[in-house]
């Protein structure tokens, strides 16, 4: 692997040098409770309610805002009021505390940051965190990279003939403590951008056998780079936990739930086979709306939850390749198995996330894990200054908006190419003639591309990448997890062969012969023989394919 | 120097992103389903000159009609590119694409 060019190193080290590091926590605070000293944190709004002060040392037509800032692990009860100092010392202007509650509200509704500055103080009976300024936190939507430090960057990109996203996709950039394969990357690349609109979320599915490093993927290379929260298997993440639930304290507020609080970020759901039906159930309109609606009790509201998904899960324990019980792993997204598959953006099922070939690679990795490499000083320098710097880089290229339309003629063009597969039909259950939500889903991996390099203008490239990537997405279902075959129990290549034998050869012929005009190895001759797709006469030791309804192995034991 | 035309700039992408996946397909095949698509595209791109059986082995003419020529005459032949810069491929050379190395 070259070096990468310094003049690049050196500006990402100054650039990133300057970025203030803004993380989600309100530890500080809750570390201050008992000292009562003054503490900042970050986190969410996750309910509000207002109450009358009617004492009169608190002045006229005073009040106390009572509400909890939580950053998913603490939750910080805290209140700000506009009460006189005689009543309580450290109340707000009666403008100040309008735009707190305006700040409240669109916390809880955008799942937008917030961020609190105060002390704790006793009131009444009660510790609280008194506020005595609170904004929102933009800094996980908007970049702290400049315009001029962007241009730079690309400018130096440019010079030394190498684009962005080959440097995110480099080994000794983001993706050292992890080995994995390049469309892999790119996948991750894209998931990290931020979505702005709920046309620009980009969800995954990675469905692969344990012990391919899904959750070591999370953990060193997507949660240290973007804010990402991973949600818990089964019955460790309920509907209430994800969506939002009436508060037990106040039945007209709604706390909300993961999802909300991580609008305009990722989520990733871990171990996803693990889940119930009625979870993906409550998961399809989100994922289609960037949105979710609750009614309950009196409450009536929808909050945004405009982010991108990435679904990692596992085949079932008893699953091996040679039994073919494939059925099983069909079944890891529950009866909604085709709505969610459809709401997918890019979905790769394949058992080795790296290839055979990669082992060297992979235990290298994880050898230079254990021995803990990465907490070197230097390495661990070098790896988060990689990190803040492309942190930044992919806030900022998330709010270019390319426009697509200039390049319709190619991007449709690309876009029938992949629908006219008979693949895609086979992945997608496709039953219209048109399919316009993967239309959008392609549309969508293209402007993620542009976005990634940094373009303005969607390029040859941006449509090359974006079909290549779901072309792969498309072999993956069909050839390593035939959805339709995994219902069968078969893998998808073997009756493609039955396919094109059944075409190529009508009469009784030869081993030799069939070898000659079709490409079939021994062992798959043998497979359809055992399935009396194809017939063996011993006497002259002859082969006959005949016609085979495959659905009627569904039935057989 | 003549300016690139939307036609050429997919062309460009065509012979980037599509070609390799062509390739791959291609000769993944037997030589008798080969032969049999290379003939169908080649008639595609000249249907007044059709790809004559020139002897009795016409699959070893094509063996070394490729060898001299490449695939990549095929490849044009089964593509429409327009001048907007849409494109449209030969149904055959749809089906032989196939995600190559990535």
């Amino acid at each position: 692997m070259s070096e990468i060019p310094k003049d690049i190193v050196d500006f990402a080290r100054l650039t990133a040098g300057n970025f203030e590091q803004k993380i989600i926590t309100v530890r500080e605070v809750f570390m201050n409770k008992v000292s009562g000293e003054p503490a900042s944190g970050i986190g969410f709004c996750t309910k509000h309610k207002g109450k009358a002060l009617t004492h009169k040392k608190a002045g006229k037509d005073r009040m106390m805002v009572e509400f909890n800032v939580s950053d998913g692990e603490n939750t910080i009860e805290c209140v700000a009021h506009n009460a006189e100092d005689a009543y309580l010392p450290g109340g707000l202007g009666t403008d100040e505390l309008t735009s707190l509650i305006d700040d409240l509200d669109q916390s809880q509704k955008m799942g937008s940051k917030l961020e609190i500055y105060g002390n704790y103080i006793n009131n009444g009976a009660k510790r609280v965190f008194l506020v005595d300024a609170l904004s929102l936190e933009a800094g996980f939507m908007h970049s702290q990279m400049t315009t001029e430090q962007f241009v730079t960057f690309k400018n130096l990109c440019k010079k030394n003939d190498i684009s962005p996203m080959d440097l995110m996709m480099r080994d000794d950039t983001l993706w050292a403590e992890l080995y994995a394969k390049d469309y892999l990357k790119k996948a991750i690349l894209l998931f990290c951008l931020s979505p702005e609109r709920k046309q620009d979320m980009i969800h995954i599915g990675i469905v692969s056998s344990h012990g391919e490093g899904k959750d070591h993927l999370v953990e060193r290379v997507i949660e240290p780079l973007v804010p990402c929260r991973l949600v818990g298997s089964g019955k460790m993440a309920t509907i209430p936990g994800l969506f939002g639930a009436m508060s037990g304290d106040d039945l007209s507020c709604l706390e909300v739930g993961l999802l909300p609080k991580m609008n305009h970020q990722r989520v990733a759901i871990s171990e996803f086979q693990t889940w119930d039906d009625s979870t993906f159930g409550e998961l399809m309109n989100m994922m289609a709306n960037g949105s979710v609606s609750i009614q309950k009790g009196n409450l009536d509201v929808t909050r945004e939850t405009t982010e991108n998904l990435l679904f990692l899960g596992n085949p079932p324990n008893h699953y091996n390749e040679e039994d073919y019980e494939k059925k099983d792993m069909l079944a890891a997204f529950g009866k909604y198995t085709h709505q969610i598959v459809s709401r997918l953006s890019l979905i790769f099922t394949q058992l080795s996330l790296a290839g055979d070939d990669a082992t060297g690679m992979i235990r290298n990795a994880i050898l230079k894990s254990m021995d803990r490499d990465f907490d070197n000083e230097a390495m661990k320098e070098t790896l988060e200054m990689w990190r803040s710097f492309f942190r930044e880089y992919l806030a900022y290229v998330s709010h270019i908006r390319p426009n697509l339309r200039e390049y319709a003629p190619r991007i449709n063009s690309n876009y029938d190419v992949l629908e006219s597969k008979s693949q895609f039909k086979l992945a997608f259950n496709i039953r219209n003639k048109r399919d316009n939500r993967k239309y959008q889903e392609f549309a969508n991996l293209v402007r993620g591309f542009a976005r990634l390099q940094g373009d303005d203008q969607i390029g040859i490239h941006h449509v090359g990448e974006a079909y290549k990537i779901f072309s792969k997405s498309l072999s993956t279902l069909t050839e390593e997890f035939p959805i339709k075959a995994l219902e069968y129990g078969i893998d998808y290549k073997l009756i493609d062969i039955h396919t094109r034998l059944l075409s190529k050869c009508s009469e009784a012929t030869t081993k030799a012969e069939i070898q000659s005009k079709i490409k079939v190895s021994d062992a798959n001759l043998a497979e359809l023989v055992k399935l009396k797709a194809v017939i063996k006469f011993d006497s002259d030791d002859t082969y006959l394919v005949r016609e085979f309804d495959w659905d009627s192995l569904e039935a057989s034991p | 120097m003549k300016d690139q035309t939307e036609a050429d700039t997919t062309w460009l992408m065509l012979r980037i992103y599509y070609y390799p996946q062509f390739m791959e397909g291609l000769v993944d095949l037997a030589w008798s389903e080969r032969y049999e698509i290379l003939k169908t595209l080649y008639d595609k791109g000249h249907p007044d000159a059709t790809w004559d059986v020139r002897s009795d082995t016409p699959m070893e003419d094509m063996m070394e009609y490729v060898s001299r020529k490449g695939y990549f005459k095929f490849f044009c032949a089964g593509t429409v590119v327009n001048q907007d810069g849409s494109f449209k491929f030969h149904s055959q050379l749809t089906e032989c694409l196939k995600e190559e190395g990535f």
